[in-house]
This record gives C-alpha cells, structure tokens and sequence, in this order.
C-alpha cells in the first residue's frame, strides 16, 4: 500500500513539477521579453507553487470529517461565489470566470468541482440504499444541476466535468438505471439549449468535423495545435525549440500545453506524458476499489474520475479527438485556481487512503 | 459494495479507453501526419501590401478610355534556386528571355529579382505545368523508390528541381490598358510601369481616387507544395479605387483629333489643339492635342510631347481677343448705334506708335471693324474704355485667372496690372496681344458670351463613382461667375461674329446649311530668346459657336507654328467647319437640304495678321508687354526646392512623380528663355521601391 501511495505521489509531484518548467518555458521563452516579466512570470508560478502545497499538505492532514461536518455551509459559500462571479468578477478572453484577488485570481467554478464531490459524497453516505427512490434522488440531483448550470454559462468545459462525475456518482450510489437514463436525457436537452444560447458553441462542433476549412478562423486554434503535434515527429525538437508557442498557438501554455510539449518531446514524451496520466488514473483507481469505508470509497472515487475525466477531455481536444472546449490539463496547465484544486484533491485522497490504511 | 466498485470499473474502463485513443490520435498526427504538418508549419504566413486594381476612366456615353488588366510579372529568389543553369535554361526559353542574362541574375545574392514583367498567359501556364509534371514524376519515382539506382539520383535531381521551381515567384499585378490607343491621351496622361501611380494628366491628378491605395492582404507561403503564393485568405483592409467619369464624348473626341490630323498632314505645324466645350454647361466634350502619343507606351515618347497643349501652351490670342474687348466697350455704352469709324486708310498713329491694318480701309461699321478684323478700328473703340475698367473686364473674362478645369498643369499668366501697362498697352491687349491665355480660358469666355454671361467652371470630371456600389465617390459642381451684359450686346457680338464667318476672314469655317460664327486669330510668336516678334512663327486660331442662331457648340483650334505663310483663317478655319459639320449631326443639328454652296474667302481669311506694333519716331524696336524669364536649372534638386525655385523664377511647375524624390529632367530645359508663366514639368525619380 505505501509503496503505491509514494509512486502516486511521485507521479503527482513530478506532474506538477514538469508543468511549472514547461509553463515556465513557455511563457518565458518568447521573443523579447522583458526582465521585468520574466520575473513576474516567476513570481506568480512560485505563490502558486507555494499555495498549491500549503493546499496539498493541509488537505493531507485535515480531519476529513470536519469537512463532511460543514460541506453545506461550504455548498452554500461555493454558489453564493459562483453567483458573485457574475457580479463583481473578472473577464478574461471573453469570459468572466475569475475573482480578483489582486495576488491571484480565483476561479470558483474550479473550488465548486471538489465542494460537489465532497456533497455527492456525504449525500450518497447518508441516503444509502435509498437512492433507488426518486424523491430521495431528485433532491441531490437538482441542487447539483443548479451550481452546474450556473457554471455552464461561462464555462461549460468544467461544467460538464462536474456533472458527469455527479451522474456516475450517483448511479455508483443506487440510482436506478431507469433514472440514469432519464436524467441523462434531460442533461442532454440541456447541454442542447446551452450550446444554441451562445452560437460559437454550435459552431466548434462544425469546425470540429473539419478544423482544416476554418484554419484562419475558427478552425485556427485546432489547426495550430495539430501543427505543432505534427511538427514534433517520433522525438520532438528539443527542450524550449517550440516554434508554435512563439505566436501561433493561442492558449500555449494553459488548455493547448499539451501540443506544445507533444512538439518539443515528440511522440516519445507525448507517450511519456500520457501513460503518466493513464498510469496515476489507473493507480487512482485501484485505491477507489481497494476502500472499504463507504465516504472514502465515494471520496477517492469522484476526484479519480474527476481528475481522469479532466485530463481525458484536455488530451482530447488537443488531438481532435474532442472539440475544442477549453478545460485545463490538471497539474500541468498553467493556473492557479486548477492547480491548487488539482492538489488538494490528490491531497484529501491520499489522506483518506493512508488513513483508512493506518486504521483510523 | 460490490455493485458500486463494478459501476466505478466500468467507468474508469471508458475513461482508460478513452486515453489510448487519444494515444492513438497522437500517433496519428506526430508520425503519420508529421511530414505534412511540418511541411506546413514551416510556411510562412504574411500580410502583405498589394495594390488595389486602378480604376477605370470612361467617357460621357460610359465608353473605356482606360482601363485596369491583371497581369503577372515574373521574378525569381536566386538564393533559393540551386540548379542555376537549368533554371535559366527553362525560364530563358518559357519567357522568352537571354539565357545568359537571366544566368546572371540567378547567381545574384538576392532574395528577389524581377525577370521580365507583365509575361504572357503562356509563361505562367508553363512554370505550373512544369511544377506538376515534376511533382508527378517525383511521385512515380517514390513509389518504385530502391527498385533501380539509376531512379535513385533521377529522383534526387528531380526532387531538387521541384524545389527550385517554387523559387520562382509570380507577382500578381495590372497592366493599364488604352483601349482607343492615342485618343485623348495627353489629357488622359499615363501610368507609371514600375510604380502604377498616374504620372500625368487626369491618371495624376486624380491619381487619389483612382489608386485606392493599397490592398491588405493576408497570405501564406507554403514551401513545397507546388505553390509560391498560396492563398489570399482575407482583405485586412481595402483600398477604395475609383472610376472616373469624364464629360468627354468619344465620338466628338474622334472627330476632333481626326481633323487636327489631317489638317496638320497637310500643314505641317509644330502642334494642333481644339476643345469642344457645351456652352449651355461648361463641359469640355473633346480636347484634341495633335500628335498624341499612346499611353501605354509613354516610356518612347519625350516627356514634352505628352503635355496637354491644350492648357499648358500659352499664347498671344491675336484678334479672337477682339470679340471680347470691343464687347467690354459696348457694355459699357461706349459705341452708339450706327457708329463710324475711320480705318486711316490701314495706318494709325496711336500713342507714339504705328498701328497697321492688312485690309486697308477708310470709314467703317462697327460690324466692318469686327468683319475684318481691323486693328485700327479696335483700338479706336476699346480706348474709349478707362484701363481701370479694361483691366476688370479681363478678369471678369477669366483671362487673370485659371480656368478651374480640373487637370494638372495648366498655365495662366498674370494681366500685367493696368497701372504698369505701357502707354500703348491698352491698345495693344485691345487686339489680343500682350497678354497671354490658354485655349480653355478662351473656350471659357466665348461659351459665356453664347449663353449670356454665365462663366462656368470648365469640367472635364464629371464623376466619380464607387465601382462596387455605384455610388458617387466625388460629384463634381462646378462653380460660376456671371456677368452682367446690357443691352443685348452678347446679341449683337454673336452676330457680328457670324458675320465674321459670312462675309470676313473666316470664310473657311463656313458651313454648307448651318449657320455659324467665330472669330479668326493670328499673332505672331514673340521669341524669348531674341526677344523680339517672329517673322514666321506664328499662331493661328479660330473661335467659334455653331450653330449660330441656337449655339450647341464652342470650339476652339489652335494651329502652332504652321509651315509657311498662314493664318486663323486658312488652317484653323477649315478644321472649325469640318468639326462642326461632323458633330452637330450628334447634336440633331442637321444641314438645310436646298442650301447654296459656299464659296470662302481664302483672300480675306490671309488679311487679318496681326502685325507687332512697331516703334514710331523714338526708334524701331517692338514692344511687347510680355516678361521673358530665364529657366533655372533643377535636376538633381529635391521636388520641393525645384517646385520654390521655379515658382521663384515666375514659372509654373507640373511635377511628374512622386514629390519625395529629386528632379530626374526638366521641360524646357534649364537656361532656355521662356514667357514669363510658362509651365515647366519636372520630372522626379520618384520612390525606388521595388528591386529590393
């Protein structure tokens, strides 16, 4: 057990590592840029650095019950955050998803994401074998449906992360099939009625099916990362020789970093990086099966799946294989709010899992 | 817990799944896409100034004077070309070029060279057919590739040649077009080849609205793929070109330049000029410089000969003045009805001086003096008039002044203000002499005496319209100055000078069935550099309306410095009556079918030279009121300082060219005497901006 427990955080550590020096070299590497920046640059990865392992650390330690104790006064605090970011929040590229902080912007849609595991997690624990019942499933599922809806508005790549955990949460929890089905169906009406309100939505789907067509618009973001995929061949170009960060590819060093690494290590680090997400999902995994305590299975099971879920849909877009929603890639993407959400979440796992280990 | 553990299984198996997948789809694209996409991203993506096409200028009727044609000039990037010898081989042949030049300009450290502009669709046809065929064979030779080893350097050599030829580089650009050749092309004036901005004429000074500027466009080069310039993928920012619409009408233009012609075959003169001018309006409908040039070959004509005579050229106007002083008299009720005056027999002493008549008469009408043209006569009536009052009438007239016409370059000189005139003076601007106008001035001033006083804004412009939406870029509205003309003097003008045509020196512009008026002109040539009158040279005009009794048409003919002894009345005349006669029809003026056939006067018309006004007892030299200046010397000086130099000296400047650059050559040359005012083109060397 502890033997996983270190390679698990060994494979943590050296994600979180290897995204800081590829963020680093992304943003750093760029013609001309001044000291000044350069140093900020620093500066902002180090306080992330710095809080994303205070983060880890207190998660690590914390008495997770506390945190069952509370989670609906912190339900209540995340939506009524949620709802502020429409008021007082900060836009970026067009969408307005952060607080200011002033010595970090916050993106409470990211904090939401582990608030719903915790209250899916507690709920299911308390309703045991009573989720068969549809009034005892509809409950959870509508208030879940509202912070994911409120989310959805400006950020529906997180959003539908969060809701297609809950739905296999829930159906792990009893839920009939019957209701799987019924909800999904209504999800589905819903993720329809979200992609008609803001047409570029609609219109990712088509440049999805032939990114090619649209390169100099709409298709451009998918076509540059394709290039820059491509142009890494069987080894790459080398450590900081990314040519595409320069100025092709938009979003180099958050949602699309996987291309720029794919161009700079080639299909060998590409490999190298996605076995080392499959490697840490699939060890998530075997300590979601091996839980005994039933708040520690439901725990461990929805960050897995989150985390998995996550990285499936960022590797995904980037190849085209998706289209093109941005999500950051967890640990690796540059991003204060996902990297410490990202660690606390392997912190409050590995907590509930050395402690049932140690007999708690 | 077991179902819980076998949902999350499940679950986690779809998302493992999920990553080979996307492993997969990175294979895809790093290894089996990874030639293609590298390929792609080393494309180069640019934005890149082309110019926009140049509008078109169309006549009144919509008829294509010149007009806009893409075309391709062919260059190369030598430094990207490695089988030079070849390459000059093939391109020396497609293009019809010297194998050993186009070598040499292949083994130049560049990475642009023009080889040959504007080439035929055929090169360009070639040098694609060439780039498939390569790519093909390269194709064939992959496929069986390890089979032969002989394939093995064929292919490597052909390879190398689909490479080079994507060095070749096909610039997209226009060529300007003429469709009706010399017609109206010293007006026109004509469009730089290397720059395609309009050096002279309307393709100068309208040179704004028809360029459009530049076209923004977005491009991407992709090495290797079998094309140099790819895509034009967006217009980042157009520029707006243009179509002039002018007043011209082709046809009348035609006949125009078709009678200067042949009038100027059959004597030969130094330069021909007539402008046809809508009185009613101001509009000039044709204006005929003879010889033209052919504006698409500009570069083979000397720079003087494309000046547009018709408003650069000035000249001593001689009797066709008279029509207006003698008027400027009657309206001021200085000549009563029925008023004689005495010919003194064809010499008249007049303020020192001797005045002289050709046609020696002794009492004479006031329609005998405009008839025949009498010095004499004139000055008797116009020194009636206080020279305060002359002066102003001359202005009014538009003579101070230019016309307004809205083409580069045209001249005007400065009355010299009546306090300075020499004694003589009044006298001798009475009949035309002393002052200088240009052809467009005199047009001006006789439509105005037509229509009864309304002196238009002469337009050759009309419009300028947007040729994607058809809107109006620039409508021109002319302006205009009236003049109050009392009595019905323009009446009794109109028909003396009908008169004129029936019974007096202009007899040759009479027309079989239609009645017309005009007035003759001829004045000898003050030679700035001996600064005397010339016993030859000289100039001779006619101006005239027809029909007379409802004028559709003014028409002014120069003839400049025709051979031999002739006058207004034997070689401008004639070129008159046959405009006319060919023109009215145009205009539904058609020819009384029963009306006699004319006999002209060729006797009259040779009366009516006017002869310098010579000294009288003081001494014999000629007086001229006219300023001589000397030409400064401005090549190699900046535009603007030759532009003040010029300027300084008292001369006019037309620039041709950018006005950044410095003077390449002048017209008239430096150190040449000229009148004072005469227009001087300058030529810049304009902004070297491509050959690197």
């Amino acid at each position: 057990m502890s033997q996983a427990v270190r390679f698990y955080f060994g494979l943590f550590f050296l994600l979180v590592l290897f995204g800081m020096v590829m963020v680093f070299n992304i943003k750093v590497f760029v013609v001309d840029r001044p000291d000044a920046q350069v140093f900020s640059i620093f500066r902002s990865q180090a306080v992330n650095l710095v809080i994303a392992a205070i983060a880890f650390i207190a998660a690590y330690l914390v008495n997770v019950d506390i945190i069952r104790g509370s989670i609906k006064y912190l339900l209540l605090f995340i939506i009524l955050l949620l709802l502020a970011t429409f008021v007082i929040g900060t836009e970026v590229n067009g969408a307005k998803r952060w607080i200011n902080l002033h010595f970090m912007m916050v993106q409470p849609s990211e904090f939401a994401k582990l608030v719903v595991i915790f209250y899916l997690a507690e709920v299911i624990c308390n309703k045991r074998d009573r989720l068969g019942l549809w009034k005892e499933v509809i409950y959870p599922f509508s208030l879940v449906s509202a912070i994911v809806l409120v989310i959805a508005v400006e950020d529906l790549g997180t959003a539908l992360i969060i809701f297609s955990t809950s739905l296999v949460l829930m159906l792990m929890g009893g839920m009939r099939v019957k209701y799987f089905a019924v909800l999904l169906s209504f999800a589905l009406l819903v993720v329809t009625v979200l992609i008609l309100m803001k047409p570029y939505r609609l219109e990712r789907l088509r440049v999805w099916q032939d990114p090619w067509k649209y390169k100099q618009a709409q298709g451009y973001q998918q076509v540059q990362s394709e290039v820059a995929l491509g142009r890494g061949g069987m080894t790459g170009v080398g450590f900081g020789n990314s040519q595409r960060k320069l100025r092709y590819l938009p979003e180099a060093s958050t949602d699309f970093i996987f291309a720029i690494i794919g161009e700079e290590f080639g299909f060998v680090g590409s490999t190298a990086l996605i076995g080392a997400f499959l490697a840490f999902f699939l060890l998530g995994g075997y300590f979601v099966l091996s839980r005994y305590d039933p708040f520690s299975f439901y725990l461990t099971a929805g960050i897995v799946l989150m985390l998995g879920i996550q990285a499936a849909i960022n590797l995904g877009v980037v190849t085209s294989t998706l289209p093109n929603k941005g999500v950051p890639l967890p640990f690796i993407s540059y991003g204060g709010s996902s990297l410490i959400v990202s660690s606390l979440m392997v912190g409050f796992l590995l907590n509930v899992v050395v402690s049932e280990g140690r007999g708690y | 817990m077991k179902r819980e553990k076998r949902i999350f299984g499940a679950f986690a198996a779809l998302v493992g799944i999920f990553f080979l997948v996307v492993l997969y789809r990175t294979y895809h694209i790093q290894i089996q896409r990874h030639e293609e996409l590298d390929r792609y991203s080393s494309s180069s993506e640019v934005v890149k100034k082309i110019k926009a096409r140049r509008g078109a200028i169309y006549d009144h009727n919509g008829a294509v004077l010149a007009i806009s044609e893409p075309r391709v000039d062919l260059a190369v990037d030598p430094n990207g070309i490695k089988m030079k010898k070849e390459m000059a081989a093939f391109l020396a042949h497609e293009a019809g070029l010297n194998e050993s030049e186009v070598f040499r300009t292949l083994g130049k450290k560049s990475n642009f060279r023009y080889l040959r502009k504007n080439v035929p669709y055929e090169t360009v046809r070639a040098v694609y057919e060439e780039r498939t065929a390569t790519a093909a064979r390269l194709r064939e030779l992959e496929r069986r590739r390890g089979r032969d080893d002989a394939d093995e350097s064929e292919r490597k050599r052909l390879a190398r040649w689909g490479a080079d030829l994507n060095y070749v580089i096909l610039v997209d650009g226009f060529n300007r077009i003429y469709p009706q050749g010399k017609m109206l092309s010293n007006v026109l004036g004509w469009v730089s080849k290397e720059s395609g901005e309009g050096l002279g004429g309307i393709e100068s000074s309208f040179n704004r609205y028809l360029s459009g500027g530049e076209l923004q466009v977005r491009r991407l080069y992709i090495p290797g793929s079998g094309e140099g310039a790819l895509e034009i993928d967006k217009e980042l920012e157009s520029g707006q070109a243009g179509d002039i619409y002018l007043t011209i009408d082709s046809a009348i233009q035609a006949i125009a330049e078709e009678e200067l012609d042949r009038m100027l075959e059959k004597k030969p003169a130094l330069w021909g000029g007539a402008v046809v001018m809508d009185p009613a309006t101001g509009r000039i409908l044709a204006m005929a410089n003879s010889p033209g040039f052919d504006p698409e070959e500009y570069q083979k004509v000397p720079l003087e000969k494309r000046r547009n005579y018709a408003i650069s050229s000035l000249f001593e106007p001689g009797s066709t003045m008279k029509a207006f002083t003698i008027l400027a008299a009657m309206n001021e009720d200085l000549v009563r009805d029925g008023e004689m005056f005495n010919g003194h027999n064809g010499v008249f002493k007049f303020g020192g001086r001797f005045i002289n008549d050709h046609d020696k008469r002794g009492i004479m009408t006031l329609e005998d003096v405009v008839v025949h043209s009498s010095n004499i006569g004139t000055v008797l009536i116009v020194d009636r008039l206080p020279s305060e009052k002359m002066y102003d009438y001359l202005v009014r007239f538009g003579f101070n002044e230019r016309s307004g016409v809205q083409l580069p370059g045209e001249s005007f000189k400065a009355i010299r203000p009546y306090q300075r005139w020499f004694p003589i003076g009044k006298a001798n601007i009475a009949f035309g002499q002393g002052l200088l106008v240009n052809m467009v001035q005199m047009t001006r001033a006789m439509s105005a005496l037509v229509n009864g006083g309304v002196f238009w804004q002469p337009t050759i412009v009309d419009r300028i319209v947007d040729p994607a939406t058809g809107r109006p870029l620039l409508d021109m509205v002319p302006s205009f100055t009236r003049m109050d003309l009392r009595h019905n003097v323009d009446k009794k003008m109109l028909a003396m000078l009908r008169a004129v045509v029936t019974k007096g020196t202009g007899g040759a512009s009479q027309l079989k069935g239609i009645p017309v008026g005009g007035k003759t002109g001829t004045s000898q040539k003050y030679d700035p550099v001996k600064k005397a009158y010339s016993k030859e040279a000289s100039v001779c005009s006619f101006l005239g309306f027809a029909p007379a009794d409802n004028p559709k048409l003014v028409i002014m003919v120069v003839i400049d410095e025709p051979k031999g002894r002739e006058f207004g009345g034997t070689v401008a005349s004639p070129v008159f009556r046959e405009i006319a006669r060919r023109a009215l029809p145009l205009f539904g003026v058609y020819a009384e079918k029963d009306a006699k056939d004319i006999a002209p006067f060729p006797r009259m018309a040779a009366e009516e030279a006017i002869v310098p006004i010579t000294g009288g007892a003081e001494g014999t030299e000629e007086v001229s009121a006219l300023e001589v200046v000397t030409i400064p010397m401005t090549e190699g000086m900046p535009v603007a300082r030759a532009v003040y130099t010029l300027n300084q000296a008292g001369l006019d400047v037309v620039v041709s060219g950018s006005a950044s650059g410095t003077v390449k050559r002048q017209f008239p040359k430096g150190g040449d005497s000229v009148l004072y005012g005469t227009s001087v083109v300058i030529e810049s060397d304009e902004s070297a901006e491509e050959e690197e």
